[in-house]
């Protein structure tokens, strides 16, 4: 086809790993365009991007743009070609202004001097422009996590970018922010831009772009016109099968409480109060779960349960035993398991074998040696049996951690946290940057321990996600519960959104009903 | 599979690093020597061309043995204190005074002197492990500092406690025949402490390896806030690194000194415990290659001393070796195009024969 703005023909990259990122893809986008690029994790769609945007380097293929073959060692050769790029993690100075990040290394100088009132005055310029409410003067660490986004484009666009790049840009995002992002996005492509939009959300594609690619281990699986396909033919291309929509479990039967949190407040390291006065109780049998926009305390509550963090007030308790004082180990012996957010700095020590990995939190224990030594044997019975379990794909326990795919990784953490026999699950983030097959799994697994007379706290950005395997939910905004919903189930999103905004709040009366007397 | 070819690699990376050290030393030697071609000869033959010499290399080995199983712990731990050099100097001084003050039969007196030792060197280890394990201090820095101290202390104890003031030197009295450590072999100093060394070796790999202990220690070392998030205590394992290699060290002070010497006559530390990293680091950290990579050092330690002593060479050539190798070990982006070049054809070949592969984001 002829008018295609850009084509990437026979990508072949490979990681320092050995991992086969992207095997031989073809890609092409048109002027104009917003174009979907889909896969689950580890399919190889950022991999691909980034080879875009100069930061890989591809072993094998070409890339052409308008019909000629560029080549794109880095960055700033990228930009130069007017390629942009909105990163998933981004990729701004915290401590510098608004303005500062986006003229970032091309400010505008008087004199060999940085032209600071220019640099506003542009700023203001382009971002009225392109419609975006933002305030050039303020600290990109004062500003929350949507502005950052629209910062990081504004700063694409400012480099003249014409094709733009958004890898998985609603995953941070309200319901409420990602509408306002698709307005944006469509007022971009009006003026003739073109989007690739990284994304594994059915909904989201099918609301906002023109044609997908789809991509999967590694390989396209083709690029199709939206309109003529279906939830159903996509997920289909990406998974190889259907999936199955739902969480299937049974009505929760809860019964006496095991972790209970009282008056629970904390500051932050740079002592701003992240936590104020929370009180909840989640019982045996019950999965609790926490809305929320990210950075309202939901990962200082998780720290402080699980013993990362200690400048707390207030009291949290495993069957009426105070664990505030006591080692993490002897909160692990009370039955206190944790699934952390970070995986890598957390969950996994990537150097270290699979097998190693899966024993760390058992060191006091028989099963895998006897008193201070370490039995291989006992050892490899112990994880084959794990491995095989918990389906983690690996060539055997002796395999480095790195080597893994990040779904893969989380089953090893998972399989760690729940072979720990426990009675306490904290939860958070459990399915993040994890395939459909493998969340799948993993959900069914947090539902399986409930049943087995678990009590579990679920903190996930994936508002889906909680509602579906949550029995009761409670919203987090500021530090404090704002609401408190006896049966998850029956919540509205829209309504949800307006509570992890802010916007609306229970009464304290409604909220207490978070502690079971 | 490709996990071998990796190590293979790892291995042929640490010999060709020596192999460019040595190489560069030779040019420095064609550039300033008269004989160069004398000169190089006797750097890579001396050291096997007499019986003696070839003692010299194994009682060389001997404390860089013990120094290198110490910085094995420490770096496992990814721990970069300098005790071990301390500790090994505290161990020798310690053992010392404890033999010239004790009767006991021959071999308890020096197996109990070597103990003593061991715990004087552990002791040393205590000072930067805490206050790391505490308030998160440098350990480099602070047992660098530490080591100054260690020293002078050594020293004073030397010049007020056991000098010997009929002796012609600054040394102490004669350490008693009971003390010392056997000899091995004939018309050389090898002595009882190789075995010793070996025994170490053994002991310290399987701590690393096969206890519980040794695992929190390599966990911590390859992610700490992972080992927290696990339970190990890592206030522990910071502490518990510096305190086992410093009793290494210092059972190498004491084994030096009773294997080698009549009297502690030392007023700094001999710098056995730097050696010890440079032998860590080319056996990658394992205990287990320790003594090789102890036995290639003091071998071109030798060679270095007979070419200095037959050619116009210093012997100063042996730090330049030392230091290239420790440098390009320890950049990970030297041959690391190589290694990527392994690993896509490792990659491309598991593809070929059908195998499954793994993807990543």
């Amino acid at each position: 086809m002829s008018d295609e703005l850009l084509i990437m023909k026979g990508i072949t990259k490979i990681y320092p790993n050995g991992i086969i990122a992207n095997n031989h893809v073809d890609f092409s986008v048109k002027e104009g365009e917003i174009h979907a690029l889909m896969g689950e994790n580890g399919a190889g769609k950022s991999t691909l991007m980034n080879i875009l945007f100069g930061e890989l380097q591809a072993e094998e293929g070409d890339i052409y743009l308008k019909g000629e073959k560029i080549k794109i060692t880095s960055p700033t050769e990228a930009i130069a070609y007017g390629i942009g790029m909105v990163h998933q993690h981004f990729m701004l100075v915290p401590s510098l202004t608004v303005a500062e990040n986006i003229f970032l290394g091309m400010e505008p100088r008087k004199r060999g001097l940085i032209d600071r009132r220019k640099m506003l005055d542009k700023t203001k310029e382009i971002a009225q422009k392109y419609n975006f409410d933002i305030d050039p003067m303020s600290k990109v660490s004062d500003i929350p996590v949507g502005m950052k986004q629209k910062i990081e484009i504004l700063k694409s666009l400012a480099r003249s970018a014409r094709i733009l790049v958004l890898d998985e840009p609603t995953a941070v995002l309200t319901p409420q922010e990602t509408d306002e992002l698709f307005n944006e996005l469509r007022l971009f492509k009006e003026s003739g831009h073109t989007i690739i939009f990284i994304s594994h959300k059915l909904k989201e594609i099918k609301k906002i772009c023109d044609r997908i690619t789809i991509m999967k281990n590694g390989v396209s699986m083709g690029t199709y016109e939206l309109q003529e396909m279906d939830e159903k033919d996509i997920s289909r291309l990406m998974v190889g099968r259907d999936i199955v929509s739902g969480i299937q479990k049974e009505a929760a039967k809860p019964g006496k409480v095991v972790l209970r949190v009282e008056e629970l407040t904390c500051s932050n390291d740079e002592g701003k109060q992240t936590l104020n006065r929370m009180s909840f109780t989640i019982r045996t049998g019950e999965i609790l779960g926490i809305a929320g926009v990210e950075g309202n305390g939901q990962l200082e509550l998780v720290e402080c349960i699980t013993g990362l963090r200690d400048n707390f007030h207030g009291k949290i308790l495993i069957d009426d035993k105070e664990i505030n004082r006591i080692s993490i180990k002897n909160a692990r012996r009370l039955g206190l398991s944790h699934i952390p957010e970070d995986r890598m700095t957390f969950g996994i020590a990537s150097d270290a074998s699979v097998a190693e990995n899966l024993i760390s939190d058992k060191l006091g224990e028989q099963r895998i040696g006897i008193g201070p030594f370490l039995s291989q044997r006992k050892i490899e019975d112990f994880t084959d049996k794990l491995i095989k379990n918990f389906q983690i794909k690996c060539s055997s326990g002796k395999q480095p951690a790195r080597m893994l795919s990040g779904g893969n990784m989380q089953k090893v953490v998972i399989a760690r946290e729940f072979s720990g026999n426990p009675r306490v699950m904290i939860a958070n983030q459990p399915s993040r940057g994890v395939d459909v097959g493998a969340t799948e799994f993993i959900h069914k697994k947090l539902v399986q321990i409930r049943d087995q007379g678990a009590a579990v706290l679920l903190v996930s950005a994936d508002l889906n996600e909680v509602i579906e395997l949550s029995d009761s939910l409670i919203v987090m905004y500021g530090g404090e519960i704002v609401a408190y919903f006896k049966a998850a189930k029956k919540i509205n999103e829209e309504e949800l959104g307006y509570f992890m905004l802010g916007l609306k709040k229970q009464s304290q009366e409604e909220v207490r009903g978070a502690i079971y007397a | 599979m490709l996990k071998r070819k990796e190590a293979v690699f790892m291995a042929l990376r640490t010999l060709i690093v020596v192999a460019i050290a040595i190489i560069i030393v030779f040019v420095i030697i064609i550039l300033v020597s008269d004989e160069p071609m004398e000169a190089i000869r006797q750097f890579i033959t001396g050291p096997l061309s007499t019986r003696r010499r070839m003692g010299n290399v194994v009682e060389a080995m001997i404390p860089l043995t013990f120094t290198g199983l110490a910085a094995c712990i420490m770096f496992q731990a990814k721990q970069f204190s300098l005790i071990g050099d301390g500790a090994f100097f505290t161990g020798a001084m310690t053992a010392a005074v404890f033999t010239l003050n004790t009767k006991l039969p021959a071999g308890l007196h020096s197996m109990a002197a070597i103990l003593l030792s061991g715990i004087a060197g552990a002791v040393c280890g205590v000072l930067p492990g805490y206050l790391k394990a505490k308030w998160n201090t440098n350990e480099f820095v602070v047992s660098m500092m530490f080591n100054s101290i260690l020293v002078y202390f050594g020293v004073f104890v030397l010049l007020n406690i056991i000098r010997d003031p009929n002796s012609g030197f600054l040394a102490s009295h004669i350490i008693p025949e009971t003390a010392k450590l056997g000899k091995l072999a004939e018309k050389t100093n090898i002595h009882f402490g190789l075995i010793i060394s070996l025994v170490m070796t053994f002991f310290v790999y399987a701590f690393l390896y096969k206890t519980k202990w040794g695992f929190s220690i390599r966990m911590v070392g390859i992610n700490p806030r992972f080992s927290k998030h696990s339970g190990i205590n890592t206030f522990i394992v910071v502490l518990m690194c510096q305190v086992l290699g410093g009793f290494v060290a210092g059972m190498g002070g004491s084994v030096e000194l009773l294997g080698m010497y009549d009297r502690f006559q030392w007023q700094d530390t001999p710098g056995f415990g730097f050696d010890g990293m440079t032998v860590a680091i080319l056996a990658g950290n394992n205990p287990a290659l320790v003594p090789i990579g102890a036995l290639f050092l003091a071998y071109i330690r030798v060679g270095t001393d007979v070419m200095a002593r037959t050619s116009n060479v210093p012997n100063e050539a042996i730090y330049i070796i030392q230091g290239i190798v420790m440098i390009l070990i320890t950049a990970n982006a030297f041959l690391s195009n190589w290694r990527h070049r392994i690993v896509v054809s490792g990659a491309k070949k598991i593809e070929e024969d059908g195998g499954a592969h793994e993807s990543v984001v």
